[in-house]
């Protein structure tokens, strides 16, 4: 017994004491659902017409991964890194701090903005911008699009437009339009008015082009117009429906559904050379088709199943193969940048909202909790989508992130607001 | 053209005509009896009378009445002539109105025969293609099935392979656990066997020392086994103290361990909660996170020892760590767990991200 | 004769008298229309079709209204996701068919519509489906397809603003305007 003693002691010591091996591992597998907290200061220097940081607060928050802190919270006023004291920001949780100022130039105003890391207690990124007076808006929203870059890796679509349709007025005497606005709803143009509907607007690839549905010749038919120099030119003008155009990844056709021969059936323009090429064949109604991103495909609605369905064409084989099989409407399905997602409308049991499909699994999820929204349609960089819906009896435009986590509503004082069409990055 | 016929009969017009006739042989017929009385009043005045004419002019006078009586007949018949051909061009009009009348009428029938064989033609197409519709939708319907029945049966399988990988880890779980208790099993039966020996050898102790009381006369011996038996017992003392000081490292390591699984809970939901992950994260990125913490728990370094490759992921797991700490629960591990800590990893591999 | 070129025209009087009376009292059917008891409110603007169809066409067939012998109901009412023509609108159909049978240079478009659930571009399909479902009819009553046009118009011009089954009722239908 004497023997052993010192070995079971030693034992024992291996067992409980390792003093110096740092081999110790805990794994981390889920996060917080929450999104980023960051704070945006008042920018300093000159005083502008526009509050800088409250534009770039409001475009963080609506993209739905970040939590810009309220002003009242705001402990401290840094315009530049020098003056920050880390120490201030961890006390209010903020992950990021965004401060700048401005001056005054010959052109305009020149804005500078620094982007700092609390925790890692470094700076990240530190830019200066030159805009006219009228421009300021644009500024802002380059300063967004460079900290939502910096901190998710991802390219921000702060700077892009939308197009929309409204319709105001009594029902024998309603009015329509067509508008083109910043990606936030603000500084609104009327690029079309008539006393017929108009539907369904679609940016060319480039950003420099609408096509869209109008009835004022008293059937539908399809226009292209070019933003610059508002020239249009009519491009369909068959019997029947003319609707639902969208352009190629190329610009160089429009995909579209006519039912010149007897009911809707999915045909591709050549703009060029104005050659169609008729792509369904069946008795039921085939429409609102929209490119995939690489050119190869469109996804389509079908009721041939006997409700509608989304349906993927490929240009290659001519096959249609169907997509979703969860529920019994499904419609108006938009690609992601990435083709790995579908958007579209989706009837579930609170009515139709706007839900998305992950094409590896087929999973579906709903992302809002509105029940009459119609016409998704997806930012340039994937991570929201625009869409319509009602408020009461009025149209407005809702936003989504496309993870679901966050949504809003456009303002709008123009009436009914309906069919939004996200536009490419303007570059 | 059916109303016109109800309200416009040959009615009227077939009295009127009978009239016309009844009513010229009547003018005619009373013309004779009219010129009969002249006659008579002649013959009353005939005593007196001296005719002045002639046989000519009676001769003519009879040729003048001849021609007018056939004057009147020619008129007479010139009359039916007419009434007839009045007759007959009514009866023509009334035949024509009535020819054209079945013409339209059959026309009419035309087209609705026309109609109803086009709208035959068109139901049976529609049938035809409702019949094409129903053969898709079939069709549909069994792809439909088809597709649920794979997706049934691959639920199946991941539900299987599911609960597979759960009795695994409970097995595992299990096993750990047994063999935990079997460890200290082993410990209690070790502790009591030193134990008995222990008291085995105190007793053995106590009857060497009896037996060296017992033996104190024999002087030489005695010192001698006095001198060896207080060597031994000095050993046995020092074993003795060694092993009490073992006992009490034993229990503290135990305390020691169930403490630091609880700090290493703490930690871990602390590092998770303040976790942002960035969006565009996949569950395949992984970055590992190795920390110096103080024995106050506040954070001296981290850093990335295994990039994720994603410079978003590799910040926002270095902010979660920096977020947590400090760790003040630290202050109150036992100093055998504290050592752990003060030197760690952080293994962050995302499950779920939606 | 002298009364025959009379007769003619007498008769064609007499019998337009007759027709007219019969139309006229086509117009009771109104009430009956929609099985709903209690929509009250839409009603009378929209089944006369007399107004409403002007508007509804966009301004441009106000003074078509009014032409003696156009039957007076113009709007007929589908079910929802449906476009089969209901047996108590047969009736307003026929009515129609024989005017256009009888009055060879009239022309009608068949303005098909839907309710506003769903997205639009279906929607125009729906409707459009509802319009050619008159047009079938009316073409197996013997009325020449040059006389009719469809134009679908979706959910574009709702007769009736709202969200509930009654103002959807009232939006899935298709207008005959003259």
């Amino acid at each position: 017994m004497k023997r052993l003693a010192p070995f079971m002691l030693g034992w024992l010591m291996l067992l409980f004491g390792n003093p110096a091996s740092a081999d110790l591992t805990i794994e981390i597998t889920k996060g917080s659902d929450e999104a980023i907290p960051i704070a945006v200061v008042p920018f300093g220097g000159q005083q502008l017409p526009e509050d800088i940081a409250q534009i770039v607060s409001d475009d963080l928050a609506h993209s739905g991964q970040f939590d810009p802190l309220s002003r009242s919270t705001l402990i401290a006023s840094p315009t530049t890194s020098d003056e920050v004291r880390y120490r201030d920001w961890r006390a209010v949780d903020s992950n990021y701090l965004v401060v700048g100022q401005a001056s005054q130039t010959d052109q305009g105003y020149r804005i500078q903005f620094e982007l700092m890391d609390i925790y890692g207690e470094r700076r990240m990124l530190g830019e200066a911008v030159n805009v006219s007076a009228n421009q300021l808006r644009s500024g802002a929203h380059y300063i967004s699009d460079k900290v939502y870059e910096a901190i998710t890796g991802i390219r921000g679509a702060f700077s892009t437009r939308i197009a929309y349709v409204t319709a105001q007025g009594a029902a024998d005497s309603r009015r329509f339009a067509l508008h083109v606005a910043d990606a936030d709803g603000h500084n609104s143009q009327q690029i079309l008015s008539s006393r017929e509907p108009i539907m369904s607007p679609a940016w060319s690839p480039d950003g420099d082009k609408l096509a869209y549905v109008s009835f004022e010749s008293g059937n539908s038919a399809i226009y292209i117009q070019n933003l610059a120099t508002s020239q249009r030119v009519q491009v369909t003008s068959f019997p029947g429906i003319n609707g639902a155009p969208t352009w190629s990844p190329d610009g160089r056709k429009l995909a579209m559904s006519l039912s010149k021969d007897g009911q809707p059936e999915i045909y591709v323009m050549d703009i060029g050379s104005r050659s169609f090429q008729r792509l369904t064949r069946n008795d039921s109604i085939d429409t609102e088709p929209s490119w995939a991103p690489d050119g190869d495909s469109l996804v389509f609605t079908s009721d041939r199943s006997g409700g509608p369905q989304l349906y993927r064409y490929s240009l290659g084989s001519g096959e249609s193969q169907r997509l979703t099989f969860t529920g019994n409407y499904n419609s108006r399905g938009r690609y992601s940048p990435d083709g790995e997602t579908l958007f579209m409308i989706h009837r579930g049991n609170s009515g139709f909202s706007v839900a998305k499909q992950n094409l590896d699994n087929d999973r579906l999820t709903i992302l809002t909790d509105s029940q009459w929204d119609e016409s998704p349609s997806v930012a340039p960089n994937g991570s929201m989508v625009i869409f319509a819906t009602q408020q009461g009896n009025n149209g407005v435009l809702g936003v989504v992130s496309a993870d679901g986590n966050a949504s809003y509503r456009l303002p709008s004082a123009e009436g009914d607001v309906r069919e939004p069409a996200w536009s490419p990055f303007m570059n | 053209m059916a109303k016109q016929e109800r309200r416009v009969g040959y009615g009227l017009p077939v009295v009127l005509a009978v009239g016309l006739h009844v009513g010229i042989l009547l003018l005619s017929v009373l013309r004779w009896p009219a010129s009969e009385p002249e006659q008579t009043s002649s013959a009353i005045v005939q005593a007196t009378l001296v005719s002045t004419e002639t046989a000519t002019d009676q001769a003519q006078r009879a040729k003048e009445a001849q021609a007018r009586a056939a004057e009147s007949q020619a008129q007479q018949e010139k009359a039916q002539e007419q009434e007839q051909q009045q007759a007959e061009q009514q009866r023509r009009a009334e035949e024509q109105a009535r020819e054209r009348r079945e013409a339209e009428q059959q026309a009419l029938q035309e087209t609705r025969q026309q109609a109803e064989q086009e709208a035959q033609r068109r139901a049976e197409r529609a049938e035809q293609q409702a019949a094409e519709r129903e053969a898709q939708a079939e069709a549909e319907r069994q792809r439909q099935a088809e597709k649920a029945r794979q997706q049934a049966e691959a639920e199946k399988q991941r539900q299987a392979e599911e609960a597979r990988r759960q009795a695994e880890a409970e097995k595992q779980r299990q096993a750990e656990e047994a063999r935990r208790q079997a460890e200290a099993e082993k410990q209690r039966q070790a502790e009591e066997a030193r134990r008995q020996a222990e008291a085995e050898k105190q007793r053995q102790a106590e009857e060497a020392r009896k037996q060296a009381e017992a033996e104190k006369q024999r002087q030489a011996e005695a010192a001698a086994r006095r001198a060896a038996e207080a060597a031994e017992r000095a050993s046995e003392q020092a074993l003795a103290s060694s092993i009490a000081g073992e006992e009490q490292a034993i229990a503290n390591a135990k305390q020691a361990a169930q403490a630091a699984n609880g700090f290493k809970n703490l930690v871990k939901r602390a590092v998770e909660q303040a976790w942002n992950i960035p969006p565009g994260a996949t569950n395949q990125m992984r970055a590992v996170v190795s920390l110096e913490l103080l024995p106050t728990g506040e954070l001296v370094n981290a850093s990335i020892s295994q990039s994720s490759g994603n410079a978003s992921f590799d910040r926002s797991v270095l902010q979660a760590v920096e977020r947590a700490a400090p760790f003040r629960e630290m202050r109150e591990l036992p100093a055998a767990a504290q050592r752990q800590f003060r030197e760690f990893n952080l293994d962050f591999n995302p499950e779920d991200v939606r | 004769m002298k009364f025959k070129p009379y007769a003619k025209s007498l008769a064609v009087a007499v019998s337009l008298a007759v027709m007219a009376g019969c139309s006229s009292s086509g117009g009771t059917q109104d009430g009956s229309m929609d099985g709903t008891t209690a929509g009250g409110q839409g009603q009378g603007g929209v089944t006369t079709g007399q107004g409403v169809s002007g508007g509804q066409a966009s301004g441009s067939q106000v003074g078509a209204g009014q032409r003696a012998g156009i039957p007076d109901v113009r709007t007929i009412y589908f079910d929802y996701d449906k476009d089969t023509i209901r047996p108590e609108f047969e009736s307003v159909l026929n009515e129609h068919a024989e005017y256009l049978r009888n009055h060879s240079n009239a022309q009608v478009v068949l303005q098909g519509h839907a309710d506003e659930r769903g997205t639009r571009e279906y929607n125009l399909g729906l409707g459009e489906r509802r319009a050619q479902s008159v047009e079938r009819y009316l073409s197996v009553q013997g009325v020449s397809s040059s006389q009719v046009d469809v134009v679908s118009y979706g959910e574009e011009r709702p007769a009736v603003q709202g969200h509930s089954e009654q103002a959807y009722a009232k939006n899935r239908r298709v207008v005959i305007a003259y």
